[in-house]
């Protein structure tokens, strides 16, 4: 991460714009890994201004899979506070700008939750899914939603 | 002579570009800049309102 990642412009400047960056080594904070329950590294977490977690993943990603990651935990964050409007507008970043990142079938699904969730929008939800039964037909978030017609 | 009289000439066409370059770079930051603790990324966190990103890590 650190000869790869972190250094990319790209990386800077999404990190930049959108968190507090911290790196806690796990061989000298323990208490803090322990905390967190990390087990493997690299963890990333994404947690709020109140250190609450509301999103990880765990090992090395490129630059173009890490960012959409990133993004996609903002959404995820946005959705479970149910802020739904914030929640729909990063989930759809996520599937509009970065499509063919691995994160993007689960981002359209929850995108559709999301909208569904705002709302009550039983059509916003299936007009998602069906998207998603589309582009991402391989994907088990297609999987998920393949009884939907 | 003539070789050195041209990338001269080649040089001074080069930099407005390469001063644009620069100008556009102008407002990113150069590196990740990581708190030093967890209490600071807190403060700094609800200051900002931004999320805190959290790389547990192994020195290599």
């Amino acid at each position: 991460m650190g000869t790869v990642t972190y250094p990319d412009s790209a990386v800077i400047n999404y990190i930049s714009k959108n968190f507090i960056t911290l790196q806690i080594n796990v061989q000298t904070n323990a208490e803090i890994a322990g905390i967190y329950r990390v087990f493997w590294t690299p963890t990333i977490l994404v947690l709020d201004s109140n250190v609450t977690e509301y999103y990880r993943f765990n090992g090395f990603l490129p630059p173009d899979e890490f960012i959409p990651q990133l993004e996609f935990g903002l959404g995820m964050m946005a959705l479970e506070k149910q802020d739904y409007k914030t929640a729909s507008i990063q989930l759809k970043s996520v599937v509009d700008k970065y499509t063919r990142s691995d994160i993007a079938p689960e981002a359209q699904y929850w995108f559709g939750v999301s909208e569904y969730k705002s709302a009550h929008n039983v059509e916003a939800l299936l007009n998602a899914w069906r998207k998603l039964k589309k582009d991402y037909p391989n994907s088990i978030w297609a999987k998920k939603v393949s009884f939907v017609k | 002579m003539l070789r050195y009289v041209l990338s001269f000439f080649a040089a001074l066409a080069i930099m407005p570009i390469a001063g644009i370059g620069i100008a556009d770079n102008k407002g990113d930051p150069p590196a990740i800049v990581w708190e030093k603790n967890l209490e600071d990324a807190i403060a700094k966190a609800k200051t900002t309102g931004k999320s805190i990103l959290l790389d547990f890590f192994v020195p290599t």
